[in-house]
């Protein structure tokens, strides 16, 4: 049996419909602790991992960043925690209130510890999402959680948005370099400063 | 703008809104000009 070795210090793309590379690309993201969620700017989730390290800005003097982050962009999601609870993005349509359901601020979110700070990550698997032709994306963790992310459901731009750059569906940023996915069944991946040949 | 910046930014402004600022949009978001004064002070370059 041959393994596989992937380099990372050439970009690539966009590619499209490439789902085996792009589980490459996304596979460095094995094995690496969970620290925490942040909500960013445009409501969208981050999770970080990795080791951590102080903001490069001056003006976030007390905030800390994993050497890898999981953004989500404007991307639905669903946690199940393995503590019990069940998050769903506001993202998420056709979802009404359960009962024992409620609103969760975007502190709670971040501070809800719904995945245990230090697991690590098991798997990290892009998954065609054929209704939407997108790329969705599912993570296990080791304290038996998991999320999924689901493409966004394209639709035309609002007057004031065209001429705006394609937002992705999600984004993973490492030492390596800047993975992109989406919209649609395209990817980039632009390598870092320090890693390009 | 790189990666970093970009994702560093998008915290500054959140931390913004938190601490009561609003832009003029939708919800209270940022305009997009309001955004490029924003990168300016991010950057300490306003004053």
């Amino acid at each position: 049996m041959n393994s596989s070795l992937i380099e990372f210090q050439k970009g690539t793309g966009p590619s499209r419909d490439d789902l085996p590379r792009l589980r490459g690309y996304v596979a460095q993201l094995v094995g690496e602790p969970f620290q925490f969620a942040r909500v960013s700017y445009g409501d969208e989730l981050t999770l970080h991992f990795g080791m951590l390290r102080p903001a490069r800005s001056r003006k976030l003097a007390n905030l800390l960043y994993g050497t890898y982050i999981l953004r989500l962009r404007g991307s639905p999601w669903v946690l199940k925690s393995a503590k019990g609870p069940l998050v769903i993005s506001p993202a998420v349509s056709g979802v009404s209130m359960p009962e024992g359901g409620r609103l969760l601020s975007k502190e709670e979110l971040e501070k809800g510890e719904f995945i245990e700070r230090g697991s690590h990550v098991l798997s990290a698997t892009p998954v065609h999402v054929r209704p939407v032709e997108g790329y969705g994306f599912h993570l296990v963790i080791s304290d038996g959680s998991a999320i999924f992310v689901y493409p966004i459901i394209q639709e035309a731009d609002a007057p004031e948005d065209e001429g705006l750059p394609e937002l992705a569906d999600w984004e993973l940023l490492s030492p390596r370099g800047l993975l992109r996915v989406g919209p649609g069944l395209q990817w980039s991946f632009e390598p870092d400063e320090a890693t390009k040949q | 703008m790189d990666a970093i910046e970009r994702y560093e930014f998008g915290d500054y402004i959140e931390a913004c809104k938190r601490r009561g600022e609003r832009g003029s949009g939708k919800r209270g978001d940022f305009t997009y000009e309001e955004l490029k004064r924003k990168v300016q002070e991010f950057r300490g370059e306003d004053s």
